[in-house]
């Protein structure tokens, strides 16, 4: 179980390479930490590397300079090289990532499933139920490729639901959603916050997630 | 493991699969036949010819009308047989030492039938038959007789067997031998001197051989026979036994014999029709060979278009939190499976149409037996095996490079 994920310094690469040597910010070239049971929001204009940081902290990228570590509950730590992410993204950390990643030939509830077997953590029942939830009944058995960016949004998110973890990271969740299904998620991502004490990472451009955050950080 | 098949399924070429599997087919289905016939060949080889082994051949000078109006025989020199001795792929050479006095077979089959024919007897130094000579005789009877014995084991030239089962048991309807049964038709043996006293003597065939044309006794029974029943004058040989370090006579051997005007006996064409026959098999076995590793190259391209189309499914599928391992398994099983499938039924196919060949090769060869089709299945199984194998490790080295 990891407890803290830790950012020391860390970079793009791209940054450094600029002249003088790239921006700091809250996050980047600062010393950031993130708690289990936390709730965190990054905020930041375009480009300023949102969904890099979020792909550096998932183990999808590792062209940063600084170091990121994980503690664990024993309160060991260890840093991101060194780390089996394939265990991470089973166990520890789940992601909504900006552009979905769904698979279009597949159902809406076929592309959560495919997750969720992965660890068997929710049934498919529970699955056809949140995305009910979300406005998803008439959908369920829709193929992605078929459906809205929005409701893709919507899929995305309960499939970042679906798995044991310790940190959801949400990407951009609400960037194409109106306020009631925006506060739905954020109901049922409070909801799982309170029953597992996970840590809740989201990012926005401007137009946010409603979420009691705890820290709000500027990229 | 269904979903991520139903995901990782799409863009499979049907075309390119049943191309692999009909080039997969032919291939498989002629290297299976070939080992089989191969298999089947070099059994056949080995039992015809235990006694003296392929390492060994019997060689004689030809006969020309000058030696037919002269009346002499033509013999070996100790020079030719030096000479013979020095080439450097010859391990050693034997003399041929035949009986110089009257020796009469009576052949019974029954109290009412049997013939009987005079012969001479042939017989080289022991240590060309006895290795051999005591690893296939079931009887326990030694290659040992004296003159005084009763009994005198036999090596019979395989054509007088064929003679017998073709001509007289075929034309006056007894029934016909097999070489294994051979040994229960003991042959009377009578030998005589120029005086008239003679002994009987009971042969019992132990062997067959293709090399000699001569019925071949143990040396020490010819040399003591000739003191007793003739003048024991020693003649100059006129066949030579010669054996090869090698396993078998390679064509150097056969040429240089050629090249001295030598004949070698029995079969004279038997080495190099069984190095034609085994190079033959060779080359049926390389080409289906060829065409199952062209078949394997054409599915292994065609597993890697598959996998570099569906990159982007891959990339997300290790981003979920999928491991290269457990991706790369659903190939792997489609892999697994055409592979089985495909030598499956080559094997199927191979088991189906050899038995017509084995039916020929019968026909032709009296002593052929049909052997187990296991071969088809063992080759089968180690070559689905390796190739499945092999594609599972081309699947796992392509997923892995996109799942960086």
């Amino acid at each position: 179980m990891i407890q803290t994920i830790k950012l020391s310094k860390v970079n793009l690469k791209v940054f450094v390479d600029m002249p003088p040597s790239g921006p700091v910010s809250e996050v980047w070239n600062s010393d950031v930490a993130f708690n289990r049971g936390g709730s965190y929001l990054i905020e930041a204009s375009s480009g300023r590397g949102k969904s890099s940081l979020c792909s550096f902290l998932y183990g999808l990228r590792n062209d940063y300079v600084g170091e990121i570590s994980f503690v664990g509950d024993d309160g060991r730590e260890f840093t991101g090289d060194k780390c089996d992410y394939v265990k991470i993204r089973q166990q520890s950390m789940s992601m909504m990532f900006q552009e979905h990643r769904l698979f279009p030939e597949l159902s809406s509830v076929d592309n959560v499933m495919l997750k969720s077997q992965l660890t068997g953590f929710t049934k498919e029942t529970e699955v056809r139920e949140m995305l009910t939830r979300l406005g998803l009944k008439d959908r369920l058995d829709t193929l992605c490729g078929k459906m809205s960016y929005g409701q893709q949004q919507r899929v995305a998110f309960v499939r970042a639901l679906c798995q044991p973890c310790d940190f959801i990271f949400l990407d951009e969740p609400i960037s194409h959603l109106d306020e009631g299904n925006a506060r739905i998620m954020s109901e049922m991502l409070r909801e799982r916050q309170q029953k597992d004490g996970v840590g809740v990472i989201v990012t926005s451009i401007g137009y946010r997630l409603p979420y009691d955050y705890d820290t709000v950080l500027k990229l | 493991m269904r979903l991520l098949f139903k995901l990782l399924k799409q863009n499979v070429s049907i075309t390119q699969i049943l191309g692999f599997v009909i080039v997969n087919l032919i291939g498989g289905v002629i290297v299976l036949f070939g080992v089989q016939a191969f298999k089947d060949f070099n059994t056949l080889e080995q039992s015809e010819e235990q006694l003296l082994s392929k390492s060994s051949i019997v060689i004689t000078k030809s006969v020309s009308a000058l030696n037919t109006a002269s009346g002499v025989a033509r013999t070996f020199s100790d020079s030719e047989i030096e000479e013979l001795k020095e080439f450097a792929s010859v391990a050693s050479v034997g003399e041929f030492r035949t009986s110089n006095f009257k020796v009469k077979a009576i052949f019974q089959f029954d109290e009412k039938s049997g013939f009987n024919t005079d012969l001479f007897l042939d017989a080289v130094p022991d240590e060309f038959v006895k290795n051999s000579y005591d690893a296939i005789n079931d009887e326990n009877i030694e290659w040992q007789a004296g003159v005084d014995s009763d009994t005198v084991p036999l090596i019979l030239p395989r054509n007088y067997l064929n003679l017998y089962n073709f001509g007289y048991a075929a034309s006056s309807g007894r029934p016909v031998v097999s070489e294994k049964i051979l040994g229960k038709f003991p042959i009377k043996l009578v030998a005589k001197d120029s005086k008239g006293n003679q002994k009987e003597y009971t042969g019992i065939v132990c062997g067959l051989t293709n090399k000699i044309n001569t019925i071949l006794v143990p040396w020490n029974f010819v040399t003591e026979a000739n003191e007793k029943y003739s003048n024991g004058e020693k003649k100059r040989p006129t066949r030579l036994i010669i054996t090869t370090d090698a396993k078998e006579f390679d064509d150097s051997v056969v040429d240089f014999i050629d090249e001295k005007g030598y004949i070698i006996e029995g079969d004279s064409s038997h080495v190099r029709l069984q190095n034609f026959i085994y190079a033959l098999l060779f080359v049926v076995i390389g080409i289906g060979f060829i065409f199952s590793l062209l078949a394997f190259f054409m599915l292994v391209i065609s597993i890697m278009l598959l996998i570099e189309k569906n990159k982007e499914k891959i990339s997300n599928l290790y981003s979920m939190g999928y491991s290269v391992g457990r991706i790369a398994k659903t190939y792997q099983y489609m892999a697994y499976g055409i592979d089985a499938a495909v030598w499956f039924v080559a094997a199927i196919i191979a088991t189906c149409i050899y038995p017509m060949f084995s039916e020929l090769m019968a026909s032709a060869s009296p002593d052929f037996v049909a052997a187990s089709l296991f071969i088809i299945w063992a080759v089968a199984v180690i070559l689905a095996v390796l190739f499945a194998s092999m594609h599972g490790l081309v699947v796992y080295r392509q997923v892995k490079k996109i799942c960086k």
